[in-house]
């Protein structure tokens, strides 16, 4: 907008005032936008740039240990390590199902807290608190109630009959652990956005359906599911990216275990650098996450973008 | 006592109502226990004396609350270095996120120029990237700087995940900042910098509160970073120091909760007092992703 506005004003070339100002706005834009812009050049960039540039290395960490060339060996090694595929794939998995199963129970309870007509602030109120809890605390409450023996949730199976599995022993149900808490975690970010978006739905058009004869099932799919396609958009993406990024339940609830069946992105890229020591190979798996997860942003982002213009 | 007044207020109207209004409330409180769950059992194992904790089958409140875990928590003092790292780091990553943050969103808000549209969506694409991938330049350069276990290293490394976050929710609001105050402040001879400070800011407050508050939060609850920069207990913060209590041979349950209740008190406060702020800051965060 101001962009536009200066633009005429020096297509005119009648004074020379509003040039000046204009020219004067943008230089302070430039003053006070530089130094966040330098911080996180000096915090990201470079320390990107430089992964970069050490991942193309053999090294070790002492001081006299040799450093020399070697070109894409580390890259070569790590993807041919079936450890780097399954966390890979684990991930790509993981991201999916994840995704998923947020905007199904999100959409379910965001459409319900919509209903209740009492206790609606309160149980906006409870549906935050996930929001604000450290990711570590909350998968150590889910380690404990997933626990054999002494844990809670063994204890309501039995309860009602049903066999007690070992959460943490088998690949699927360790699997599961890990999607339920950060179902959790995430709950209130997908219910309150899409909270928003159905809150902005105009009763009348649901009331107009239902005159017409429509039930339930076609009004939800057949309006709401189109009208709130900005909120579930804006869930899809930001959900995306911190699912890419998961690591805290995994290395507090499973390890990576059993088995490394529960292993993602972050939790191999810990261990490569932090257990096995292997800095180059880590540098390597770094760059190589950016690009995947900025490859699958980008991706989404731009056919977002493309169908957005075309409604 | 909320699903007794339900109750009551129902038994005016037709009986149908009142049972369908009683389920309703039934289902809604059962709903909300096992929800909050995880966070009552914290609160709750803090609490236990030591036999009950693995009590097969699990019990959910204790027989006789005691203070035991709490004791052996502060009686071997890590927790309090833990607690102090968490409240320097947090609280310095916010102040120097702000104090960089502040200028820099108003900047890209209301003083436009070439490129300023390309940075902003440069800083906040910095919102996909996965923070371990900071982990190892960080590793390394804070080694060389002999900065590995310091409060100090870990601000430096916690700016790329604060100071992003409090441009993307300061320059939204920013955005909606009236221009007729800027354009007055300006015909009263405030400079930018002046009318930032004395025009803006006080304007502001509740905006830079909620920034601040999600600013420290994303700092106080960092898991990652602080795991891969610290290793002593003089260094750890608290995610780092409760994670730790899972060790190879068995799990401190007690005193993991007892420092779980610790570390999250603080934040649920937070939480009730700015309970309609945050909602709605996440909104004014998200519509604009």
């Amino acid at each position: 907008m101001t962009v536009l506005t200066e633009n005429r004003r020096s297509a005119v070339p009648a004074t020379r005032r509003p040039r000046t100002v204009a020219r004067r706005r943008r230089l302070t834009g430039v003053l006070l936008t530089a130094p966040a812009i330098a911080a996180l050049v000096v915090t990201i960039v470079f320390p990107m740039l430089w992964t970069a540039w050490l991942s193309l290395q053999s090294f070790g960490l002492g001081a006299s240990a040799p450093v020399e060339f070697v070109g894409l060996k580390n890259y070569t090694r790590v993807i041919t390590a079936p450890e780097f595929v399954t966390a890979l794939v684990q991930t790509l998995g993981y991201v999916a199902v994840t995704l998923v199963l947020e905007l199904v129970a999100g959409l379910a309870i965001a459409q319900f807290l919509r209903r209740a007509t009492r206790g609606r602030k309160l149980l906006r109120l409870v549906i935050a608190i996930p929001l604000m809890i450290a990711p570590v605390v909350a998968s150590m409450a889910f380690r404990f109630l997933f626990a054999d023996g002494y844990g809670l949730v063994n204890a309501g199976l039995q309860l009602v009959g049903l066999p007690a599995p070992s959460w943490f022993g088998t690949p699927w149900f360790a699997r599961t652990t890990v999607l339920v808490t950060n179902l959790w975690l995430a709950l209130p970010f997908v219910v309150l956005v899409l909270l928003a978006g159905i809150t902005g739905i105009p009763e009348e058009l649901e009331e107009a359906a239902r005159v017409d004869g429509a039930n339930a099932w076609q009004i939800f799919f057949r309006i709401m599911l189109p009208l709130l396609k900005p909120s579930i958009l804006i869930v899809l993406v930001i959900r995306l990216a911190d699912a890419f990024r998961v690591f805290d339940s995994v290395y507090v609830l499973t390890g990576g275990g059993p088995a490394n069946s529960t292993d993602v992105m972050s939790s191999y890229l810990y261990r490569t650098m932090f257990e096995n020591s292997d800095f180059p190979g880590g540098a390597a798996v770094t760059v190589l996450f950016v690009l995947i997860v900025g490859a699958i942003a980008g991706g989404i982002f731009l056919a977002l973008r493309g169908r957005g213009a075309e409604a | 006592m909320s699903a007794l007044t339900g109750m009551s207020r129902g038994r005016r109207g037709p009986g149908w109502q009142v049972s369908r209004e009683a389920g309703g409330w039934i289902i809604g409180v059962a709903a909300v226990f096992v929800f909050l769950l995880p966070l009552i059992w914290i609160f709750t194992t803090a609490i236990k004396p030591p036999t009950e904790l693995f009590a097969i089958p699990p019990r959910l409140l204790p027989s006789a609350p005691t203070a035991a875990s709490f004791e052996a928590l502060f009686n071997n003092g890590d927790i309090l270095h833990m607690f102090g790292n968490s409240l320097i780091v947090g609280l310095a990553a916010t102040l120097i996120s702000l104090l960089l943050g502040l200028p820099a969103a108003f900047g890209f808000a209301r003083h436009r120029y070439r490129l300023s549209g390309v940075l902003l969506a440069a800083v906040l694409v910095t919102r996909i990237f996965p923070p371990v991938a900071l982990a190892l330049p960080f590793f390394l350069e804070l080694r060389q700087a002999g900065l590995l276990n310091s409060p100090a290293g870990l601000v430096i490394a916690y700016i790329p995940i604060v100071l992003p976050l409090v441009i993307w929710m300061l320059e939204g609001f920013f955005r909606g900042f009236p221009e007729e105050i800027l354009e007055a402040a300006r015909l009263d001879g405030l400079g930018t910098v002046q009318s930032l400070v004395r025009i803006v800011l006080p304007l502001s407050r509740p905006a830079v509160a909620v920034a601040a508050l999600f600013g420290f939060l994303s700092a106080w609850n960092e898991f990652v970073i602080a795991l891969t920069l610290t290793s002593t207990p003089q260094a750890e913060t608290m995610p780092v120091g409760i994670a730790s209590y899972v060790t190879q041979f068995q799990t401190l349950w007690g005193q993991m909760t007892a420092a779980s209740v610790l570390y999250l008190v603080p934040v649920l406060i937070a939480t009730l007092f700015a309970q309609r702020h945050i909602i709605s800051g996440l909104m004014s965060g998200a519509t604009k992703g």
